[in-house]
């Protein structure tokens, strides 16, 4: 049975493992107390650059656009056209958007997409680009037409209703409808737009440069826990590279749909080399799978930000936040007493995964309760596949049974694993059902960091123990992986600071800026390295094992099925019976 | 009785010749299979009834499919940004 003991005797085998005492000298050799410091300097680096570089005239802009949608929201009966530009405008001030994010996200970004050559990914001639956007140079610029139409409709609609002080609830409703056909050629208007902007690009030298200046940091930091810096750096592009090629093969047109992610493909193409040609020797001192997913973790917690629970209300907390632990809690019991799963860890990590939000929660729950890697990898494939079928399922399902948008798109941002796929399920549905989806789904995002810390103590105080063994505090100290400290405290500190600047500020410059403007991108290139290195060192033939009588899918299967039904209860109580005006302002 | 033969995964992969010739070849083997998935599978399922909406949709809107967390996906700060106006600024009898 592949129960962790908490004494593990393969380290290699493991995601994460922390034993011994703890003293002082720990904080500069221990690798659980250096991704923390390693995780906190690219936090403070990024504070510092998007912190004291706001956009020009932000808190202006805010207040002008805020002032904007009171008058306007207490002009009429629906939000009209000011207030929409209003609230368009407030989303464009971005921390990310200046020309130093900008050049940063150029360093940092991935690959680029591909249809059937994978070199379009990383180079494109301008003759290129401008073929690709020739075939759509006509249906852009109906697209625009259609929507200045919409829009001269739209404000003659408006008008109407406005000379008659917006009381006539005909005009009201017809100016309404103009408005949202505006929108909706805004919309279609936008995505031509995109379809023409293609631009030429070599991403060869910025990846160059990536994997230099990573390579230094992760040197750097082995060199300081008393490690070979040389040998890390010499193997350290070798996965560097086939971090590249995952993020390659995501970017492909037909696998992105369907929402196949790097995480997959990084351990698809590491185990290829590993179950065949074999990974070379000089390779291993930087295939260090803990090391890149601990640092990543790290980062991940500066992206829990706690406020972000009340961004719908009450219903979203019930929804997300009281369904998700139920169903987590009845998985894993359900895995230990029926299923009989061949172990805890891989029970908890399928059951986190498959309940809050797929392959981030895996990797945190799979760290916190030291789960194999194997498990981890098991989890991550099962999510993947399980996220594809639900995205197209979903929507197909919501429309047979004519559910209304804010319930679907509440049901559709609880039960779908990962978020990309949330929001792709629900703007097929519906531009409400998506805000809905999306909103609930970060909402839900947030948990894993509540998760992550339980299952950490529950592990060290509970499971990691002889039966009957009662475990002093020091004991769990000893053997509580200390990096989930550090991914707690980023989300401690970023939940403050975001709590205190206000929402707007707080928009503009941690989320639209430190995070996804900096800790994001490298937070995604130590995963990728760490799936990698999960590949490079994975024997196929060990997950036999693991999918003995097919258990875990029957563990899936019953924990998605209980939540489908959980939810959509829930969300339907919530937003049509508790909270009617929620649904009703949005 | 004789013991169980247990295979030991050596990430190094084989050292001899006639393993080294056969390992490569279980390379040019895998690599074939991903670009049939990629190539033949993927085209094949997005040409089923009912699939085939979905992902031209995803394809049209530009959405992220395999982001898997909040920041990683565009229209979800376009999403917290309305829901929060709509709730601070709710249009008058709302």
């Amino acid at each position: 049975m592949a129960v962790n003991t908490g004494a593990p005797s393969k380290g290699q085998d493991y995601v994460v493992i922390e034993s011994g005492k703890t003293t002082s000298k720990d904080l500069y050799t221990k690798e659980d107390w250096m991704v923390i410091w390693l995780g906190f300097i690219i936090l403070i680096v990024g504070l510092l650059i998007y912190g004291l570089n706001p956009p020009d005239k932000m808190q202006e802009n805010f207040n002008k656009y805020n002032t904007t949608m009171k008058e306007e929201a207490a002009k009429a009966p629906f939000k009209t056209m000011a207030w929409h530009q209003a609230s368009d405008a407030k989303k464009r001030i971005r921390g990310r958007d200046q020309s130093f994010g900008k050049t940063i996200q150029e360093f940092l970004n991935a690959p680029s997409g591909w249809a059937s050559n994978p070199v379009d990914s990383l180079y494109r001639s301008k003759a290129e680009a401008d073929a690709m956007n020739a075939p759509f140079k006509e249906a852009a610029e109906k697209a625009k037409a259609a929507q200045e139409a919409g829009l001269a409709k739209a404000k003659e609609a408006e008008k109407a209703a406005g000379a008659a002080a917006f009381k006539n609830s005909d005009l009201n409703k017809k100016a309404e409808a103009e408005i949202a056909a505006w929108l909706k050629a805004k919309d279609a208007a936008s995505k031509a737009g995109a379809k023409v902007g293609n631009k030429p690009y070599n991403r060869l030298p910025y990846l160059i440069g990536t994997a230099i200046i990573l390579g230094l940091f992760f040197g750097i930091g082995k060199a300081i826990m008393g490690q070979s810096f040389g040998r890390f750096f010499v193997g350290f592009f070798f996965v560097f590279a086939f971090a590249v090629l995952s993020y390659m093969a995501e970017k492909q047109a037909t696998m992105s749909h369907y929402g196949f992610g790097f995480p997959l493909w990084a351990i698809i193409f590491g185990m290829l080399i590993s179950n065949t040609v074999g990974t070379p020797k000089w390779v291993m001192p930087a295939v260090t799978t803990e090391y890149y997913i601990k640092t990543g973790l790290v980062l991940l917690g500066a992206e829990i930000l706690f406020n972000k629970i009340l961004a719908i209300g009450k219903p979203g907390i019930f929804v997300a936040w009281i369904c998700t632990p139920i169903t987590l809690i009845l998985t894993y019991w359900f895995g230990q007493r029926i299923v009989k799963m061949p172990s805890k860890t891989l029970n908890i990590t399928i059951s986190a995964d498959m309940s809050v939000c797929g392959v981030s929660a895996a990797i945190a729950t799979a760290a916190a309760c030291r789960a194999k890697k194997e498990e981890l990898t098991l989890a991550i494939g099962l999510s993947m596949v399980f996220t594809a079928i639900c995205m197209v399922g979903q929507p197909a399902f919501a429309k047979l049974v004519g559910m209304d948008q804010i319930l679907a798109g509440a049901w559709m941002g609880s039960t779908i694993d990962s978020t990309g796929a949330v929001a792709a399920a629900g703007a097929f549905y519906g531009q409400k059902a998506l805000y809905v989806a999306a909103t609930i789904k970060m909402i839900q995002n947030i948990l894993i960091g509540v998760v992550a810390f339980c299952v950490a103590v529950y592990w060290c105080a509970r499971v990691d123990c002889v039966p009957g063994q009662r475990v002093s505090w020091w004991e769990i100290w000893y053997r509580f992986p200390k990096f989930v400290i550090g991914f707690m405290l980023a989300s401690i500190i970023f939940s403050i600071i975001d709590g205190s600047v206000g929402g707007d500020y707080s928009t503009a410059i941690i989320d639209q800026g430190v995070l996804r403007g900096w800790s994001r991108l490298l937070r995604e290139w130590f995963f990728a390295l760490a799936f990698t290195s999960i590949g490079l060192e994975t024997n196929f033939r060990e997950f036999g094992e693991y999918f003995k009588g097919g258990k875990p899918i029957t563990l899936y299967v019953f924990g998605q099925a209980f939540q489908l039904c959980l939810t959509l209860l829930v969300a339907y109580i919530m937003f049509f019976v508790i909270f009617p005006g929620v649904a009703a302002r949005i | 009785m004789s013991p169980e033969k247990k295979t030991v995964f050596i990430p190094g992969g084989s050292r001899n010749p006639p393993g080294r010739l056969k390992s490569w070849f279980k390379l040019c083997i895998g690599l074939a299979f991903l670009l049939f998935f990629v190539y033949v599978v993927g085209p094949f399922l997005d040409s089923l009834p009912g699939i085939k909406p979905v992902t031209d949709f995803i394809d049209d809107s530009g959405i992220n499919a395999p982001a898997f967390y909040y920041t990683g996906v565009e229209e979800v700060g376009d999403a917290v940004n309305y829901i929060r106006n709509s709730l601070e600024y709710p249009p008058n009898g709302q």
